[in-house]
């Protein structure tokens, strides 16, 4: 299929990505230390004299953050490397208390793994991920609380954050956007990282260059602070387009460091400082070779949980759904949880319908995920059970979903309160029909006369009569009976 | 009564468990020695009042026969050390005021040994220097001078310079130590001590001011292999804060002193004989081999190629890693702070102002060799060569249990001489001792000669890793050969 | 290999330390002379050798910290001991991103 271009004055330009993920791994203590990694104490109290790097402080390695990266590693079906080590990148800046970053510069924990994405248009992207390192999380600057200070708050600092770095191998906006929504999906699958994105605890940094069909790679720009799938995209198609424009306005595009502006839809040069930056990076001579035991890879490898991939497949298999309905489905965990909940013993398209249709419309509207929808899986696996042994009709559904909504009830309880039952009774419905019949001879005659569409009209009094819960296939066939 | 500061270890801990005199007046003693002694400037900080309440909890348990290793021996704690409730200071004006709310791992053990603190020893600036006069607070004197001449002052080596002049002045009974490249070893030559710098990971580093973490290790300083023997006991040991540490059972050292040598080797490392060594100095490795030889051993001449390229390769390796040690003194969390109007100039101001020359200019090399574009040249290739040194030392293993060179080319010098040294001496006064701390082996020094001009002479013994105790084996037995009871020149009063 | 003035100036800028214009050309020729002094490690074959960062053997077992909450909730200390802090924050001059 053809590749994604942008359309520039003097023609089409093919934009090469690259992303680096920061995630925040889930633990409960720091990286090196053992003061809190969970949000939400007040400031500098999740601190200790490792983090603030106090004179003769060492840092000693947190076994489950290794383990969290591990996991995440097998779940980009990457390599795990048995010998892993820690290096010091150094910069001064306030919130960076040691002067120094520990992070995993030369041999990183996983190498060489990769994520298949699916395009608009069914085409599937697979995209290299070249590394995994974990490394420490900075501080928090707090600017303007007090005119001309800078109050710094360590509560961060030092909590694990694993830096996922893919190869330049994404082709479009879409398939960046795709690529951070799949890797979150499979973090928030593993359990390694909540994967929010509005506080920060995924963080995307955009590499972005253009190219001239069958030319070599342009010029790359690091994009920083992007904070939303939305982002993301809107990033790169904004400063692919920037770079169009640069060259062919013939003005050079330098490799650099900009600031996406979510609000402008821009980016913009960072401040240049007046010396280069050089991080220095070293082995940190405070930590010795990380050697992960091969027992400890395995006893994680046995435990992990079925991925995104896998569940489609299932899903496609077990539940003979549409590979789309599938892909939407298992995009977040706990979708295909309420979706496996709710297709117990039902009709198991019905629900996939059911869900991906008014139930995220609903979720939408009210700016819910699934884990708030106010309609619970038991519920919408009972309501579509409902439509299913015909006690009520689909139409009816639609109505006792609503009330579920509002009023919190399951739709048993819902139907029988409101006398939603669908009526099959033949009798009860003949002689609504013999009514509606005895009062339209003139619609009757018309009918007759070859006036077929008027059987809808029938259809809709006798539903009127009986609050629509007529069985609409009785009361169909039957009509066309009595009608001759 | 014998003069109280001039007990070994072990005969005051007999005599306070005996109830010949009690830890109040054994740490009574030394204050007043301190007294006397404020001109070599040994100490930083001096706490006697702390001294004088620990040692009264002493003389409790004591009483209580609930007496430590240590219990109520007056210590000397070099300044690098973190003690809570004490100003500690590395002798930098930097960490001005810097009054640390947590213990360093090694310290602790010690005060749970019962150890009493006697103050915070001088040291050279963050421990770079080999002098003890680099640091902030002033140099520190050897308590040593030359026959003849009473007015010379002379260095106590460096940079645990004041933990050795106060251990051999007097004024504590034994002290701590950081060896980064024989900080421990050249300092006891210089001042007539016995100093041990263990093998890396031996002793934790978590709460001592880094200076190069690779090669950072701390050690006994005493007056006599027995006692050193007796503070490792309490010093050694794993610490689940200290990555680096060794997860190995502490040994009683005491036990493995004396004995004969038969059926070991040693090797004597013919590049230990560069021209310019001191003659004194040779005599005394000859007398040493022989006292060996004496004791059963077999002697041999090994080689350790790499030797001539030690000190740059340890140069290079400390300059990087303390570069990047040292950024955490900022002024913005502790010690001093000079204001500037942007962050990067209190960065500038305070470090400028904070940092004495020694340590601006190891940060300034380190920080030009890890740059990109020398990385490869200077550290990674150094990195390279180090563990060639190493290699030297396991080849050499091989062959012989362990290694008798002198512990420094020459005897102590004075602050000027040392200043004016052509840079051949400047090498050579590391040479000896530096080797070691690269392939972090245990190393030792006993004081084993005095030259002709009345000053100390130390032998070292290189071991296997974590051999420390074949060391300690070794070491008593040029002990008692070398019969060494010259004490330095002393004021009585 | 001739350092300049200007490798002089980053260096110190990435350091954060004040070296005095009068002492830039002292500084510089110090850390040539440190180079030369380094050269003669060229001398030394390294080709098949592995750089060495700690001489602790590589099979040592890892020191691991459980995931443990055990520290923390020491900010009046932290406190006392920084010159300027305000409200349980560190204090710095406004940084401009």
């Amino acid at each position: 299929m053809a590749r994604y271009t942008i359309e520039g004055r003097t023609g089409a330009w093919e934009v090469v990505v690259g992303l680096e993920v920061h995630c925040q791994v889930i633990t409960k203590s720091k990286l090196f230390s053992g003061a809190s990694a969970v949000f939400g104490d007040s400031q500098n109290c999740s601190v200790s004299t490792i983090d603030a790097g106090y004179p003769g402080m060492l840092p000693v390695i947190n076994q489950y953050a290794v383990e969290q990266t591990v996991r995440t590693g097998l779940g980009i079906n990457g390599k795990i490397n048995k010998y892993s080590a820690f290096d010091r990148k150094n910069y001064f800046y306030a919130d960076l208390p040691t002067g120094y970053q520990i992070s995993q510069f030369f041999h990183p924990i996983v190498t060489d793994g990769w994520l298949e994405v699916t395009r608009e248009n069914g085409e599937v992207k697979k995209i290299g991920i070249e590394r995994i390192h974990i490394e420490q999380d900075a501080g928090k600057s707090i600017h303007g609380q007090v005119k001309g200070k800078t109050f710094i708050d360590l509560n961060r600092a030092g909590v694990t954050l694993m830096e996922i770095v893919t190869k330049p191998e994404m082709e479009s906006p879409e398939d960046a956007g795709n690529f951070v929504r799949k890797l979150r999906a499979i973090v928030r699958y593993l359990g390694t990282c909540d994967g929010n994105m509005d506080e920060g605890s995924m963080r995307c940094d955009v590499n972005v260059s253009v190219n001239r069909p069958g030319d070599g790679f342009g010029t790359r720009v690091e994009v920083k602070n992007v904070n939303s799938i939305r982002f993301v995209k809107e990033a790169v198609e904004v400063e692919a387009r920037r770079q169009i424009d640069a060259y062919e306005s013939g003005e050079p595009v330098t490799q650099e460091t900009r600031l996406f502006d979510s609000d402008k839809l821009e980016t913009r040069a960072m401040r240049s400082k007046e010396f280069a930056i050089d991080y220095r990076y070293f082995p940190d001579p405070d930590l010795v070779t990380l050697v992960l035991a091969d027992d400890m890879v395995a006893r994680i490898r046995d435990t992990m949980p079925e991925l995104p991939d896998a569940k489609k497949q299932r899903f496609i298999d077990e539940y003979k759904l549409t590979e789309y309905d599938a892909r939407q489905l298992v995009s977040e965990k706990e979708v295909a949880e309420y979706f496996e909940t709710a297709a117990k013993g039902n009709d198991a398209k019905k629900v996939a319908n059911w869900i991906l249709g008014d139930l995220f419309a609903l979720l939408n509207s009210e700016g819910k995920d699934i884990t708030e929808s106010p309609i619970s899986a038991e519920n919408l696996g009972k309501l579509v059970g409902l439509i299913g042994n015909n006690t009520i009709s689909g139409k009816i559904a639609k109505d006792v979903f609503a009330i579920m909504e509002k009023k919190k009830k399951s739709p048993e309880v819902i139907v029988e309160e409101q006398g939603l039952k669908q009526v099959s009774d033949t009798g009860a419905i003949e002689a609504e029909i013999d009514k509606v019949i005895a009062a339209n001879p003139d619609k009757v005659s018309e009918y007759k006369g070859g006036k077929d569409k008027l059987l809808g009209w029938f259809v809709g009094q006798v539903m009127a009569a009986t609050k629509g819960k007529a069985n609409p296939g009785i009361l169909n066939e039957m009509l066309k009976k009595k009608l001759g | 009564m014998t003069d109280l500061v001039d007990l070994t270890i072990a005969e005051a801990r007999k005599a306070l468990d005996e109830g010949e005199f009690t830890a109040t007046e054994l740490a009574e003693a030394h204050i007043k020695e301190m007294e006397k002694a404020k001109h070599l400037n040994a100490y930083i900080t001096e706490t006697p009042d702390l001294a004088l309440e620990m040692a009264k909890k002493s003389d409790e348990r004591i009483k209580n026969k609930k007496a430590g290793l240590l219990e109520g021996i007056p210590v000397g704690m070099k300044d690098l050390y973190c003690t809570k409730g004490v100003l500690t200071t590395a002798a930098s004006h930097i960490l001005d005021g810097f009054v640390p709310f947590y213990e360093s791992t090694v310290s602790e053990k010690i005060w749970n040994a019962g150890g009493v603190l006697m103050g915070k020893t001088n040291l050279d600036e963050f421990a770079m220097g080999s002098g003890t006069i680099t640091g902030y607070y002033g140099c520190t004197e050897n308590p040593w001078k030359r026959t003849g001449d009473n007015k010379t002052v002379l260095v106590p080596g460096g940079s645990s310079g004041g933990s050795a002049a106060a251990v051999s002045a007097g004024l504590c009974m034994c002290a701590t130590g950081t060896d980064t490249g024989g900080s421990i070893r050249q300092p006891a030559s210089f001042c007539g001590i016995v100093g041990l710098k263990p093998t890396y990971g031996r002793c934790s580093r978590y709460g001592i001011i880094a200076f190069a973490s690779s090669l950072d290790q701390a050690g006994p300083m005493a007056r006599t292999v027995e006692d050193t023997a007796l503070l490792m006991e309490v010093m050694a040991g794993f610490d689940d804060k200290d990555s680096t540490s060794a997860q190995l059972a502490v040994p009683n050292y005491r036990k493995a002193l004396g004995g004969d040598l038969k059926g070991k080797v040693v090797g004597i490392p013919k590049e230990y004989r560069p021209s310019g060594i001191n003659p004194d100095v040779i005599k005394m490795w000859d007398e040493g081999i022989r006292w060996l030889k004496d004791a059963g051993a077999e002697v041999v001449e090994v080689s350790l190629p790499h030797t001539e390229y030690a000190l740059t390769t340890y140069h290079v390796i400390a300059s990087a890693e303390c570069s990047s040690n040292l950024a955490r003194y900022d002024g913005i969390r502790f010690g001093l702070r000079k204001d500037g109007k942007t962050l990067d100039e209190v960065y500038a101001n305070t470090r400028m102002e904070g940092f004495g020359n020694e340590p601006r200019r190891r940060i300034l090399i380190g920080t030009y060799i890890l740059g990109e574009s020398r990385y490869n040249d200077y550290f990674l290739k150094a990195q390279k060569v180090r563990r060639l040194i190493v290699k030297d030392f396991d080849d050499a293993f091989k062959k012989v249990d362990f290694l008798l060179t002198p512990a420094a080319p020459s005897t102590a010098v004075s602050a000027e001489e040392m200043k004016n040294q052509d840079p051949i001496t400047v090498f050579l006064n590391d040479a000896f001792v530096c080797p070691a701390s690269l392939a972090g082996l245990p190393a030792m020094v006993v004081p084993s000669a005095i030259s002709s001009d009345g000053l100390p002479l130390g032998l070292q013994i290189i071991g296997k890793p974590f051999a420390e105790e074949q060391v300690f084996q070794v070491a008593s037995i040029i002990e008692k050969a070398a019969n060494f009871t010259k004490q330095p020149h002393r004021v009585r009063g | 290999m001739p350092v300049d003035i200007n490798t002089v100036k980053q260096v110190a800028y990435l350091a954060r330390l004040k070296v005095p214009d009068s002492d830039l050309e002292k500084v510089a020729k110090e850390l040539e002379s440190l180079c030369q002094w380094a050269e003669h490690l060229k001398e030394v074959d390294t080709e098949f050798v592995e750089p060495l960062t700690s001489v602790l053997d590589k099979d040592m077992p890892l020191i691991y910290r459980d995931d443990k909450v055990t520290e923390g909730g020491i900010r009046d200390e932290l406190m006392s001991l920084a010159t300027e802090n305000e409200d349980g924050y560190y204090e710095v001059p406004q940084v401009v991103e």
